[in-house]
């Protein structure tokens, strides 16, 4: 089955926007997400060493930001936690490479109306 | 347009975290900049080694989100050969020839008895009285009778 998503902006700076990832029918967003599950987590900000937030670094002005949370074992892959969130991670970029985001120094300068399934 | 959740979680962070990490960052940003303009030390891993640590440690350091602390920061500091925090007095002690203030530029100092004549455009105040180590000689230097100082 397919699962849609769709890119949105989190927040945008002057220099930076930070975009974030959707899926169809969802009440949040992948980060948003992210940030209502940490938000309650306290011991997150005794071992912020280990809190990890996927993104994928377009170039110098587009960041998208994914899901997240905290890391428990070496591997992100071995880790109950974050493991899906890495793998979801790594397959929305793999999508987002394939339909040519990844664009070598060209400017990406909206990606609101960018939608891709994985 | 920014996330309404993020937005409400911002708004809870309080003062003093928020206050945390953009001290810590600003260190952080300072380190590096001392880093790359460095004539031996000019990469996190030189600097590991300098400091005879691990190279992930001095990543976590300047993460952003660790507490390097005072003795750390002052060791970096002795090894860099720099100051990486100053306090407002140490900045205008350290950059007072660069400004305005507090500094009158003459173009020559000769003491009374004409022992020395120091020639110098940017002779300041600040290193005047360190050349004579008694300020309160320094009170009378405008008054030629008492005559300490000469300005050309």
């Amino acid at each position: 089955m397919n699962i849609f998503a769709t890119i949105e902006e989190f927040i945008g700076y002057n220099m930076v926007t930070y975009y974030t990832v959707r899926c169809e029918g969802a009440l949040l967003s992948e980060t948003d997400n992210f940030f209502e599950r940490m938000a309650g987590e306290v011991k997150y900000l005794e071992s912020a060493i280990d809190l990890r937030l996927y993104c994928h670094w377009v170039n110098e002005r587009i960041v998208i930001l994914f899901n997240g949370g905290i890391k428990t074992t070496k591997l992100a892959q071995d880790c109950s936690n974050v493991s899906r969130h890495f793998y979801n991670a790594q397959t929305w970029v793999k999508r987002l490479n394939e339909i040519g985001i990844e664009t070598n120094g060209r400017k990406i300068t909206n990606l609101n109306d960018l939608y891709f399934n994985y | 347009m920014a996330s309404k959740v993020y937005d409400r979680l911002r708004k809870q962070v309080k003062p003093e975290n928020r206050q945390f990490i953009e001290k810590n960052l600003a260190i952080c940003k300072q380190i590096r900049h001392i880093l790359a303009n460095h004539a031996t030390i000019n990469s996190q891993k030189a600097l590991a080694e300098a400091l005879q640590k691990e190279p992930s440690e001095i990543s976590k350091w300047l993460s952003g989100f660790h507490n390097i602390g005072l003795e750390n920061i002052t060791r970096m500091e002795a090894i860099l050969g720099t100051d990486i925090i100053l306090t407002d007095e140490q900045a205008k002690e350290k950059y007072s020839g660069n400004s305005n203030e507090n500094y009158i530029i003459f173009k020559s100092v000769r003491l009374k008895d004409e022992s020395l004549v120091i020639p110098h455009q940017n002779y300041s105040i600040n290193k005047a009285k360190r050349f004579t180590s008694k300020t309160e000689k320094l009170k009378s230097h405008r008054k030629k009778d008492q005559g300490l100082f000469e300005f050309a």
